[in-house]
């Protein structure tokens, strides 16, 4: 089995995002957050899983997660 | 033996190796720059100077130097207590193999008399030695220092420790060569602030002259979390959140600066100048990054959320993710900001490559950073930037007990950004979202340099 990863999913903004939050459950997907001010949807799943929530109605794009850093305390540039 | 926890000395890096000590030759007196030539020499990446940091137990500190010195080990021992007010300046100790300094119980031994001692750092310390602990010593690289110095560190802060000790290298040519021709004395950018009362930053946005405080505007600032109990901001209603599973409490630094700047006071206590823009704007802290400086997207994503379910007409993110694409969840977050009257303002990056994500998404204002004679700063980076502010040299304030800091880099460029909008929107109710967004690009002060460097220019408080 693939290996589960991290994804935003963010929705087209036409249907309740609690809907699609719903169906993303159904299909595989861990849901951990749904953002509705926004639009958006974190959780994991494998990439099998993710080619299968792209198909969903109301799901605009499902995207890796990024990482942020700006550095430790002392970095010169920040 | 097992490596003893260091008791007191310098911060550690964490990739340091401790491997190429052995083969240092490093004299008490040695200058830093040839102190840093033996290390590229030695092809030394660990950051060791070649020199090591006894550290004595409590209370062992006169016996520890005696251990030392002719009845020990032999060493011609300076010891700080000979020096006026205790300011030992290394290069005056002469042949010293070492110097004590009896207030902090650690004596600096030359990499030389320790190897001649068979000293290490993997020497077996005996029970009853009043040494607690022997350790390498490493460059320490102050942060804010000024001038050329962070400008060489800049360009090479990226590639490699070796690039980057050739890059202070020439930093220290620089500053060297500077105090030479020193016939006027150069005032440090805190220095210089003090003397004009603000720093150069507010100045270069002439938010000093300005009427405007940034009242009751929300502004949240998305980012390591703030020092809640910092002097400057007591009495301050600050909303706070944590999307880290941290408190709030800024253990990092950066959230403080970046408060500081977008809504530090008008007036600070004592001598310190103005740092601070929106000075009656109310602080919405979200910590997004953790005190490490980390994140990861769904932090971010969360902030966002909350700032814009607060309805903050502000939100400043000094926070990117380098060579990052488009991200359609950062785009359509900002969109939504927009609809509901809130602008979210991001940093560019400091890659000196295109800008990364969430600035890079064409719903959020991107800002780009300037040095103090308002050209774009060379870490700064490039392509899509809608406005440009001072980031090189950003004095304000950070957590207790330091209290007050300088930094550089588009994170600072970005909370200056962040509170001449707080100013704005104070002006007018209609300055909102994307009214907003035009207002400051409108008035932005024009630059001879082109748009995909700094956007429209230079921010402007109204």
């Amino acid at each position: 089995m693939a290996e589960s990863k991290r994804w935003v999913v963010t929705t087209s903004g036409d249907r309740p995002i609690r809907d699609i939050a719903k169906k993303l459950t159904k299909t595989g997907f861990a849901v951990d957050q749904v953002f509705d001010e926004i639009g958006s949807i974190t959780g994991s799943a494998d990439t099998v899983v993710v080619e299968k929530l792209r198909e969903i109605p109301g799901v605009a794009d499902v995207s890796p997660e990024l990482s942020f850093n700006i550095g430790p305390p002392d970095a010169p540039v920040t | 033996m097992k490596p003893r926890q260091p008791r007191k000395g310098p911060p550690v890096p964490p990739k340091a190796s401790r491997a190429a000590a052995a083969t240092a030759i490093s004299l008490i007196s040695s200058p830093v720059d040839e102190l840093l030539l033996a290390a590229l020499e030695r092809g030394d990446d660990s950051m060791e100077t070649g020199r090591y940091l006894v550290t004595f137990k409590e209370g062992a500190v006169e016996e520890g130097v005696r251990s030392l010195g002719p009845q020990g080990q032999g060493m011609r021992v300076a010891d700080a207590r000979e020096f006026e007010g205790q300011a030992v300046t290394l290069a005056s100790v002469g042949g010293a193999d070492a110097v004590v300094f009896p207030e902090i119980g650690v004596a600096l031994v030359s990499g030389d008399a320790a190897q001649a001692r068979g000293m290490s750092v993997q020497s077996a310390i005996a029970a009853d030695s009043p040494v607690e602990a022997i350790e390498p010593e490493y460059f320490f690289f102050a942060q804010g220092t000024p001038g050329e110095y962070l400008r060489g560190f800049a360009q090479t802060a990226e590639v490699n420790t070796g690039e980057y000790l050739r890059g202070f290298l020439r930093a220290v040519e620089t500053i060297a060569r500077d105090l030479q021709a020193a016939a006027l004395p150069q005032l440090e950018p805190g220095e210089e602030a003090m003397a004009l009362g603000a720093t150069w930053g507010l100045i270069a946005c002439k938010v000093p002259p300005s009427v405007r405080s940034g009242a009751a505007i929300q502004v949240a600032v998305l980012d390591t979390g703030m020092d809640l109990g910092h002097p400057d901001f007591v009495g301050r209603p600050v909303v706070s959140q944590t999307f880290v599973g941290q408190p709030v409490q800024d253990l990092h630094s950066h959230g403080t600066h970046c408060i500081g700047t977008s809504c530090g006071p008008k007036a600070p206590a004592g001598s310190t100048p103005r740092y601070g823009i929106g000075f009656q704007a109310l602080i919405f802290a979200g910590k997004v990054l953790t005190n490490s400086g980390s994140s990861v997207g769904g932090s971010v994503l969360a902030g966002m959320n909350w700032a814009i379910a607060n309805r903050c007409p502000v939100i400043s993110m000094s926070l990117e993710s380098p060579h990052s694409p488009v991200q359609t969840a950062f785009t359509n977050a900002g969109q939504a900001a927009l609809n509901k009257g809130c602008l979210m303002i991001a940093a560019a990056g400091n890659e000196a490559s295109p800008t990364g994500a969430p600035a890079n998404s064409p719903t959020i204002m991107s800002v780009a950073s300037l040095d103090p004679n308002l050209s774009p700063s060379s870490f700064s980076n490039c392509g899509k930037i809608e406005i440009a502010a001072p980031g090189r040299d950003v004095f304000s304030s950070v957590p207790r007990p330091a209290r007050y800091g300088i930094k550089s880099g588009t994170s600072m460029a970005t909370p200056h950004v962040a509170g001449c909008a707080a100013l704005w929107a104070e002006s007018s109710a209609s300055l909102r979202g994307l009214s907003l967004w035009r207002k400051l690009q409108a008035t932005a002060k024009r630059l001879p340099f082109p748009a995909t460097k700094v956007g429209a220019g230079l921010v402007q408080a109204p």
